[in-house]
């Protein structure tokens, strides 16, 4: 990021001859200037509200224009198949991260396990409603070009190779989905699109389960196959409530 | 290449804002870790195989991961921090892009960012869709005229007007075409190809030691290097079959035009425009045979982004310190230059010097649009002028006698201008009347005693019919005058007697840096410290006491205030001993204050950085806030709709407070880009 490749060097810390003990005679000093220019002095700098803030000046009609369209590309990404929902823990008091353990598991968390019984966990109506949920990227959405992908990933690019069309037509109807949601007819087709979809990617699934045989065991959120290691006590704790989250969370949609 | 905390936190965030929480997590590993093979991203992500490879899947598809497959072994995948960031931008960018193009290429510019990088049947493809769907919204009877569907619904063309759409932009650079090596890391690139030149061409394998082999190397890498870049181009060349110099939009061609049938001298230049008009046309149709099948894939040039932007960071502040109209006239040379430079850092070597791209005043007149008044926004000293000193004489000057004046300059000039080139070398010397020199000589009002009293024309009623082209010329050779004479140099008189200009643009750049710096120390450090920054600057390295003498302030205040700005990281000390012996006996020592411009660039860098990320953050807690409302809006059923017709007066006042925080959040995130910008990309 930074250029001359020294980019960590912050405030105080990389200077030399400042020291984190505080600087007595330097703040008595300090406190003098600030009483002969008249200026207020608490322990703490001035709470900075209302008139102690200075305001921005007022954006320009550019400026509204450039966030307009920032607002409308990150919507469309948003409905499209490649975003991918948070699935954070602790969204409203975070807690400090020291490390990689502690950062990953902040993430994955199940929502039946957290969920308030009394607000959400009643199904509503209006709930078919509600935008879905991607845990994982969608790739049958789009068209890939293989050739600019590196080798180890085509499999999974080409889940659905054999059916492009069936692709393509996901494609339009998927990126556009608000389009279609308000046409009967183009929903029927719609949804029988959507359940080959589903069943094309439970095939995808069970490849990459065996795919993941050959690889190193990981902790693995995502999916929804034990491998058969029902008994392991600690696996249960540890894993058990993280089940089928993805894709069962999918299925609720369809 | 390292990066600091903040840095990566924010392309974090940005990678998370926009893809989803997924693809952040694999990025900020990787920008973390370095280069991991997927297996140890997954490890360390605690990810699922099929996550982990569907993340990298989107990611690489929106560019924002290189990787690289050694010839044996796995492959390695690593964070492209440059694209991360430049998400933050895609805002400007569309918008500059519909400023310029209009609502259709905003749309396809739109899907391109959508998509990452993509085929151009792809593309056309989603295109043809949205609009039948476009299409049938309307025969539903739903009035599109809210958000989303306003843009799809824009006056979309036919598929061959998006071609000649995108070939524009093609030439402008904006959109490049893809090829294999873009998915790797330049600096790889280079590695490699050094690595190959040392075993294969330089005898004896190390180059250690010898300078000369040194040498030797860097020349031969360079050339490679441009060999790749050349090839690139040619590569880009043979798809639009032109010249990569031409003009090319239909506007300039048209004006050219007008103006040969308006006015009789013809330059060379209008000839080579009409040629390149033409030939657009051929080259243009053979582009549409090659790529109706067409297996190009296209995307987004961040590095000409920034160009672009660059630019209109550029004519603001041209505007700020000169006025509205020498930035109109500043923006249309820019204009003209863009299009030969790829990328910001062009021109800093040697050879991309020596052949930087020129604009002549005679180009920039044809092209400015009518609309803008060439006349306005120029001082004009009355009198003899401040050269000789003199105050007296003329000095109070009646705007008749200006006006009389300005009238016999008109046809004065005009009939010169007619038989010759409008500057030479000293670009002065063609005036007619002295009061040219002054103008020259004055304009840029900086140096404010004895000075005639200065009138500005801005309020003179001037018909019309008076403005012919020879005046327009005048006029904005006085522009350029301005700019050139500006402290910031905003162009460069070229010596080459044609009267073409040029700028510096790293010049430029380092001076609006300062003034940024400026702006931030007088704002945290009050006027007192801004006075210490600009001696040290101006001064160099300098005593305590003698810093007391030049500054005339009192020492205890200069000591404070020192102190207080080396706490923050704005100034230093350096420790000069005078004899080998220090520490104990102070006085053997000299202690300098100094003021250091690329260090303070990396602390505003930093702390914009920072401040970029937080805001980011206040987002998402504004986001959780108004959860309840976002939600009914997010809706499947409504999201298209309105929200006044669905939402109660309560919710409603909600979700307006909401957007309003929302809007304030991005703006102060675009102003935070452009710092950034001025600071790093520019």
């Amino acid at each position: 990021m930074s250029r001359g490749g020294r980019g960590g060097f912050g405030g105080r810390g990389g200077l030399k001859g400042a020291t984190w003990e505080q600087d007595e005679g330097l703040e008595a000093e300090a406190r003098k200037i600030r009483q002969n220019t008249g200026v207020k002095i608490g322990l703490f700098p001035e709470h900075p509200t209302g008139a102690n803030v200075k305001k921005p000046k007022p954006l320009t009609a550019r400026e509204k224009c450039q966030i307009r369209h920032l607002k409308t590309l990150l919507e469309q990404i948003h409905r499209g198949p490649l975003y991918s929902q948070p699935t954070k823990r602790n969204v409203d008091n975070p807690i400090k991260i020291f490390g990689e353990d502690q950062f990953n598991a902040q993430y994955g968390s199940d929502k039946k396990a957290t969920m308030d019984p009394f607000t959400e966990g009643v199904e509503t109506y209006s709930d078919r409603y509600a935008p879905p949920k991607n845990l994982v990227p969608k790739l049958s959405g789009r068209p890939f070009n293989n050739r600019l992908f590196p080798e180890e990933l085509w499999s999974t690019l080409n889940g659905e190779d054999e059916n492009v069309n069936r692709q393509k037509t996901l494609i339009q109807n998927g990126s556009r989905s608000r389009q279609k949601l308000k046409d009967p007819a183009s929903k029927k087709t719609d949804i029988l699109a959507r359940i080959d979809a589903m069943t094309a990617g439970e095939e995808d699934l069970d490849e990459l389960d065996e795919d993941e045989q050959e690889e190193e065991p990981v902790d693995d959120d995502f999916d929804d196959d034990e491998l058969g290691d029902d008994y392991n006590a600690e696996q249960y704790f540890e894993n058990g409530d993280d089940d089928d989250d993805g894709d069962a969370g999918g299925e609720d949609d369809y | 290449m390292s990066r600091s905390q903040n840095a990566v936190e924010l392309c974090a965030l940005l990678v998370d804002e926009t893809y989803g929480e997924l693809t952040s997590r694999i990025f900020t590993i990787l920008l973390r870790r370095g280069k991991l093979p997927i297996s140890e991203i997954s490890r360390h992500t605690r990810l699922g195989p099929k996550a982990t490879r569907n993340g990298l899947a989107v990611l690489i598809q929106q560019n924002l991961v290189y990787y690289h497959t050694g010839k044996t072994g796995p492959t390695f995948y690593e964070a492209n921090d440059g694209a991360a960031y430049a998400l933050a931008r895609s805002g400007k960018v569309i918008e500059f892009v519909e400023s310029r193009y209009g609502a259709f290429a905003r749309d396809v510019v739109q899907n391109l960012f959508l998509f990452g990088h993509t085929k151009v049947s792809d593309l056309a493809e989603a295109y043809a869709s949205q609009q039948k769907q476009a299409a049938k919204g309307k025969s539903n009877g739903h009035s599109a005229a809210n958000g989303v569907n306003a843009h799809t619904n824009g006056n979309i063309g036919s598929g061959g007007h998006m071609d000649g759409l995108l070939v524009e932009l093609l030439e402008l650079g904006l959109i490049e075409p893809v090829v294999q090596r873009m998915f790797r890391n330049p600096a790889d690139i280079k590695d490699e190809l050094e690595l190959d030149i040392t075993t294969n061409e330089i005898a004896g394998g190390s180059i250690k030691g010898s300078s000369k082999k040194k040498e030797q190397l860097h020349g031969i890498l360079d050339e490679r290097l441009k060999r790749i870049e050349a090839e690139d181009r040619e590569w880009r060349s043979k798809v639009l079959k032109r010249p990569s110099n031409g003009v090319l939009t239909n506007g300039v061609n048209g004006s050219s035009k007008k103006r040969r049938l308006s006015h009789g001298d013809s330059v060379n230049g209008d000839h080579n425009c009409e040629d390149d008009g033409t030939r657009l046309d051929v080259g243009y149709s053979s582009f549409l045979k090659q790529n109706k099948s067409p297996n190009l894939v296209i995307r987004i040039n961040h590095e000409k982004c920034a160009v672009l932007l660059r630019n209109s960071q550029l004519v603001e502040a041209v505007k700020n310190r000169l006025g509205d109209t020498t930035s109109q006239v500043y923006a249309e040379l820019l204009k003209h230059l863009e299009k030969k430079i790829p990328k910001c850092a062009y021109g800093t070597t040697e050879d991309e010097y020596q052949d930087r791209p020129t604009i002549s005043t005679r180009d920039i007149a044809s092209s400015l649009s009518k609309s803008v008044n060439a006349s306005l926004g120029i001082g004009k000293t009355i009198g003899e002028g401040a050269k000789s000193g003199e105050v007296a004489g003329v000095k109070l000057g009646s705007p008749p006698l200006n006006r009389k004046r300005k009238a016999g300059d008109l046809e004065g000039s005009g009939s010169e201008d007619e038989d010759d080139p409008p500057i030479n070398g000293n670009g002065t010397s063609h005036e007619v009347d002295h009061d040219g020199d002054d103008v020259f000589a004055d304009a840029p009002a900086v140096k404010p005693p004895k000075r005639p009293k200065v009138t500005f024309q801005d309020k003179l009623p001037e018909p019309e019919g008076l403005h012919s082209r020879e005046d327009r010329i005048y006029h904005i050779k006085q522009h350029m005058a301005l700019l050139a004479d500006d402290q910031f140099g905003f162009v460069k008189r070229e010596a080459d007697g044609q009267g073409s200009w040029s700028v510096n643009f790293q010049k430029v750049i380092k001076k609006i840096q300062e003034a940024e710096i400026d702006k931030l120390v007088l704002e945290m450090f009050g006027p007192a410290g801004h006075r210490l920054v600009r001696m040290l600057r101006q001064l160099g390295k300098l005593d305590e006491k003698q810093l007391k003498d030049i500054t005339l302030m009192k020492q205890k205040d200069i000591r404070t205030k020192l102190a207080e700005m080396q706490l923050s990281g704005w100034v230093d000390i350096q420790e000069v001993p005078k004899d080998a012996s220090r520490g104990a006996n102070n006085n053997r020592v000299i202690f300098l204050w100094f003021f250091d411009n690329e260090r303070c660039s990396l602390l505003v860098l930093d702390q914009t950085y920072k401040s970029m990320s937080r805001l980011l953050h206040r987002l998402e807690v504004e986001r959780r806030r108004a959860k309840s409302v976002l939600e009914l809006t997010h809706r499947s059923d409504v999201r298209d709709k309105p929200p006044d017709e669905y939402l109660s007066p309560a919710s409603l006042n909600e979700l307006h407070a909401f957007q309003d925080r929302e809007e304030m959040l991005l703006g102060q995130l675009g102003r935070l880009d452009d710092i950034v910008g001025i600071f790093k990309d520019y």
